[in-house]
């Protein structure tokens, strides 16, 4: 991944640092691999530069699995990640699409637990004016589910949720 | 990342949605689940592509050596690039990795919220059930009315929804509820005060009050109760204006319909204003109708209408074909809540017109507007005019005789009116000549108020000049069209301003001139003026103003006549003036006055002196030189040359041979006339005739002298008797004169030296001469025979020869002391052969009276040489 890659700022935890570089050697390997087996000629010295490579690249296999099962067995990944990143696709493209969904279901819940809460209000109203002699299981039930709401959204909290929109 | 990111601990969804909004114990929220489904451990996909990855190239490595050197590479590489492929893979995922936990809370997040949503739902559901459970537990409202008919009646009463007819009304109920509803109506209108103004003209009849709004509607009006403060029903509607039209059923019905609503919420008034506004759109809706049948009908192409619903309004525009003239009008309602018309023209301040309320007729309200629009156009017309330079000297060329018509003097005789077409606003000038129908077509092209006056001042000057050329050409005249005349001449001899010149001229007259009739704004000028080639144009040689009322005399067929002939005498005069100067004979004009120009048509005059032309004293003093026009009789103009001249019989003797010259001489007077060539070139003439008579004069003058007598005396020839029986003739030619003798007279001898004594020494030496050698020659006619030759040497000389006697005679005239001798002598000695005649020389020494002998000659008065010649003549013969 490049340097633009919006993660590539929050500082990896060192067992994850760890594993990555190993990656990078691994895929560094393959390639000088690669160029050897290109340029082979039968020839002692290429045969044994080849031989060579084959070898560091087996004993990194090696080592990157054995740290892995130590460093980074309690990561959990998505296995539709696993899926974007065969397909070829970014897969911060699918972190930004959760945390979209996340906010708008945030909001959407918000208004439905002010509006039942409203209704809760108005409802309790009604039901106190027509039947007066419910009035203290009304104000039971309001006392268990709990206070109502301001008016309006406070500039406080209005600020707070764009202030994590714009975290994410 | 996530909203409660941060907030680490406490972790519940709750908190997420509504931060620090709920203060009941966070500790008590059961935590968010987690979701571990579909996650695998990244350890897992590690070391899964590990294996493969090793199995592979252990695979690879062992299948090697079974393969040639480039199948080899190839599949190695192919694997090579493969996995290094995947390896990247699996590093972005590990990279990725680091927000795993935080994508996994989100995750939790989401689906717990899903959950939420879920609830909410459930809930809306759960109270609409239980809204449809508490509908069982209502209450059903008992119809105790119809209960208790059923328990009356033993039936409920229900309703026939009219299905059954009503029992008819007699005739006196209507009537009576009438006249009371009549009583009521009258009651309540007279007592309410609050009646709109126009609804004050009602009646009362069948029970219902019809408002009667003139030239707007009537309304039927009834009420349902005799409450003073009920409400009034709208009963029925009419117009009540001309095109009479009926209210159709539509219409009527919802007039009632919105009647009625008016009436219960706004009263009378309310009524009035909504009828009243229907009345004006409809109204308008009739007028558009017609001004679209007209628009279609007559007036197709020139009028245009619009009808703008919305506005109330009808826009008209006219004139449609006229590019510059289109107006536009539009119908609409007035501030005062009438139907008007605002005319808004292009050209001129708009204006508001009224509209006949009682009669909507587009075709009068067009009329109106276009005939107010036409007298705005000519008065325009007319404005423009009077502020012109053009009406100071012309005020009659444009009057108004009517609002839509000027009256346009064009000539004295041709007048023309201005109106406007109604129909297409096209400009029309009564009249049928072209020069009408061509201004008329500027005039319509032309959309400029301010250029019409120009337009109408041209055709004016047009008109002027081609009634000027029909009235000369038709007197006679040349019309000549000359249109290259310098302009820079035609500024400075004719001024400035000049628009239309037109040049006449009379066919017998000279080249180059002409009467120039000259027309600017304001005048109309005769000129008289000679043309000359010139670079760029003919150039005005000479001009002279005619002071004449320059119509007047195009109108009069005498002042033109007499026109014709001062003119051609100003330029027979001019041109004799200028002969006159080149030979530097001094002369005078006496009619009119040179510096004058005044009276135009007298004919003028000119004398000069009669020294400068003549020695003789025959004149006196000065030749008056007058012009003759010609006449019904000869068609020839004539100059008159008058003088005195010294009174004498001789010159009045002279006959005339025509009717062109008068000498009286008893008077001493003369008068000669002359007919004027096409060149006008007279003068010679004139100064040939006058040496003429000098010369006959002269020669009279001398022959009186002599004491001859005169048989014949004319201007061309002079027969005169010198001696009994013998008669000379002088016939006066141009240049010389030639003398003319007959057959038997005795002096034909000598006649060519007599001619030439006359053409050299002049008729006294000729007398002389013819007086001396008379008695002579006489003799000689009868000594001249066969046989004897009198031969002639000059007149003063002769010699007789006798060839049968052989003698010879000299006769010879000589001066001897002032006295005229005739010598005769014997001169046959000079001859040889000859003897002197002695037979003679008793004569020679005769010596009588008068004769002198001289041996062989004698010498003799000349009365007697005759007598003596025949006595030498018969002495030799016998």
């Amino acid at each position: 991944m490049s340097s633009s890659d919006p993660s590539a700022h929050i500082p990896a935890p060192p067992a994850l640092q760890a594993q990555e570089d190993r990656l990078r050697h691994i895929i560094e390997t393959l390639l000088e691999l690669a160029i050897g087996v290109h340029d082979y000629e039968s020839v002692a010295q290429s045969k044994d530069a080849v031989v060579a490579r084959v070898n560091l690249l087996t004993s990194q296999l090696s080592e990157l699995d054995n740290s892995a099962k130590d460093t980074v067995a309690d990561v959990l990944v998505p296995r539709e990640i696993v899926q974007y990143i065969e397909d070829g696709r970014n897969p911060n493209v699918y972190t930004r699409e959760f945390v979209e969904l996340l906010v708008k279901q945030n909001q959407f819940v918000n208004g439905k637990m002010r509006a039942m809460r409203d209704f809760r209000d108005v409802l309790a109203e009604q039901i106190r004016e027509t039947y007066p002699e419910l009035s203290n299981e009304v104000d039971v039930v309001l006392q268990n589910t709990g206070p109502s709401y301001p008016p309006i959204l406070t500039e406080e909290t209005k600020t707070e949720e764009q202030d994590n929109e714009g975290r994410q | 990342m996530s909203v409660d990111d941060h907030d680490h601990p406490p972790p519940p969804g709750a908190q997420v949605v509504v931060k620090g909004q709920l203060n009941v114990a966070d500790e008590d929220f059961p935590p968010v689940p987690h979701i571990s489904e579909n996650f695998i451990p990244l350890s897992v996909v590690v070391s899964r592509l590990v294996e493969n990855t090793y199995s592979e190239l252990v695979n690879i490595l062992e299948t090697l050596p079974a393969a040639n050197d480039t199948t080899k590479k190839r599949k190695f590489l192919n694997f090579l690039v493969h996995t290094r492929q995947q390896y990247i893979k699996l590093l972005v995922l590990t990279q990725w990795s680091r927000n795993a936990k935080d994508i996994s809370k989100v995750i939790d997040v989401v689906s717990w919220l899903s959950g939420q949503k879920n609830c909410f739902s459930n809930v809306v559901w759960a109270l609409q059930a239980v809204k449809q459970d508490l509908g069982s537990a209502r209450l059903r409202n008992p119809d105790i009315a119809t209960a208790l008919e059923v328990f009356v009646l033993g039936k409920p009463r229900l309703s026939s929804f009219n299905y059954i007819p009503p029992k008819s009304l007699s005739p006196q109920t209507i009537l009576d509820t009438l006249r009371d509803l009549n009583v009521l109506l009258s009651l309540r209108l007279a007592l309410t005060d609050d009646i709109p103004v126009p609804f004050r003209n009602y009646k009362i009849a069948n029970g219902r009050v019809t408002f009667c709004v003139e030239g707007e509607f009537e309304v039927d009006l009834g009420i349902a109760d005799d409450d003073p403060t009920s409400r009034f029903f709208l009963i029925d509607f009419r117009y009540s204006f001309k095109p009479t039209s009926t209210v159709t059923p539509a219409i009527r019905a919802t007039v009632e319909r919105i009647g009625n609503e008016v009436l219960t919420t706004k009263g009378l008034d309310g009524l009035y204003d909504c009828l009243h506004n229907f009345t004006l759109s409809y109204k308008l809706l009739i007028l558009q109708q017609q001004l679209v049948r007209l628009a279609n009908g007559i007036w197709t192409g020139t009028l245009n209408i619009s009808y703008f619903a919305e506005r109330q309004a009808i826009a008209i525009q006219y004139w449609s074909e006229q590019p510059g003239r289109k107006a536009m009008a539009e119908i609409g309602v007035l501030q005062a809540k009438v139907l008007g018309m605002r005319w808004i023209p292009r050209d001129f301040p708009p204006e508001t017109f009224a509209i006949d309320q009682d009669e909507m007729s587009a075709q009068t309200v067009l009329s109106q507007i276009i005939v107010y629009h036409i007298q705005q156009l000519l008065a325009a017309v007319q404005t423009v005019f009077l502020s012109s330079h053009i009406y100071k000297s012309l005020p009659n060329l444009i009057t108004a005789i009517s609002d839509t018509k000027l009256k346009i003097e064009l000539t004295p005789n041709l007048t023309t009116y201005l109106t406007v077409e109604h129909l297409t606003g096209r400009m029309v000038l009564e009249g049928t000549t072209d020069l009408i129908a061509s201004a008329e077509k500027a005039l319509n092209t032309q959309t400029d108020i301010q250029s019409s006056t120009q337009i109408l001042t041209n055709l004016r000057h047009l008109s002027i000049q081609r009634e000027v050329e029909n009235r000369v050409n038709s007197a006679g005249w040349d019309v000549i069209k000359i249109t290259n005349i310098r302009p820079d001449d035609i500024r400075q001899k004719y001024g400035v301003g000049v628009r239309q010149t037109t040049t006449i001229r009379q066919r017998h007259w000279m080249r180059g001139w002409f009467i120039v009739v000259t027309i600017t704004d304001n005048a109309i000028n005769l000129w008289f003026s000679e043309f000359k080639p010139a670079e760029g144009g003919l150039s005005i040689a000479w001009n002279e103003p005619l002071e004449l009322e320059a119509l007047d005399t195009i109108y009069s067929p005498e002042k033109l006549s007499q026109l014709a002939a001062v003119t051609s005498a100003r330029i027979t005069f001019h041109i004799i003036a200028n002969c006159l100067q080149e030979r530097n004979i001094p002369y005078e004009f006496i009619l009119p006055p040179p510096d004058v120009y005044g009276s135009a048509l007298e004919l003028p005059s000119l004398q000069f002196d009669s020294s400068a032309v003549t020695k003789s004293s025959w004149a006196k003093s000065a030749f008056k030189l007058e012009f003759i026009p010609s006449d019904t009789k000869e068609h020839r103009n004539a100059v008159i040359v008058t003088g005195s001249m010294e009174k004498s019989s001789a010159v009045s003797s002279v006959s005339t041979d025509s009717s062109d010259v008068i000498l009286d001489g008893q008077n001493g007077r003369f008068c000669l006339k002359f007919y004027v060539p096409p060149n006008h070139l007279i003068l010679q003439q004139i100064l040939d005739r006058l040496a003429q008579i000098q010369r006959s004069v002269s020669f009279i003058a001398t022959l009186q002298s002599f004491k001859l007598k005169l048989e014949e005396v004319s201007l061309s020839r002079i027969v005169f008797e010198y001696a009994p029986d013998l008669r000379m003739t002088l016939t006066i030619g141009e240049q010389k004169m030639m003398l003319g003798l007959s057959g038997s007279n005795p002096h034909r001898r000598i006649q060519f030296f007599l001619q030439d004594i006359l053409d050299n020494e002049g008729l006294r030496s000729l007398l002389a001469v013819l007086l001396a050698t008379l008695p002579l020659l006489r003799a000689a006619s009868y000594i001249d025979s066969s046989d004897v030759y009198f031969i002639t040497h000059n007149p003063k000389s002769y010699r007789i020869i006798y060839y049968t006697q052989k003698h010879a005679i000299d006769i010879e005239l000589r001066d001897k002391d002032g006295h005229k001798m005739v010598y005769i002598t014997d001169s046959s000695g000079d001859i040889p052969g000859f003897k002197q005649a002695d037979v003679c020389s008793s004569i020679w020494n005769s010596n009588s009276p008068g004769m002198v002998g001289l041996e062989t000659g004698i010498a003799c008065e000349i009365d007697v040489v005759e007598d003596l010649l025949s006595r030498v003549h018969s002495a030799i013969s016998s």
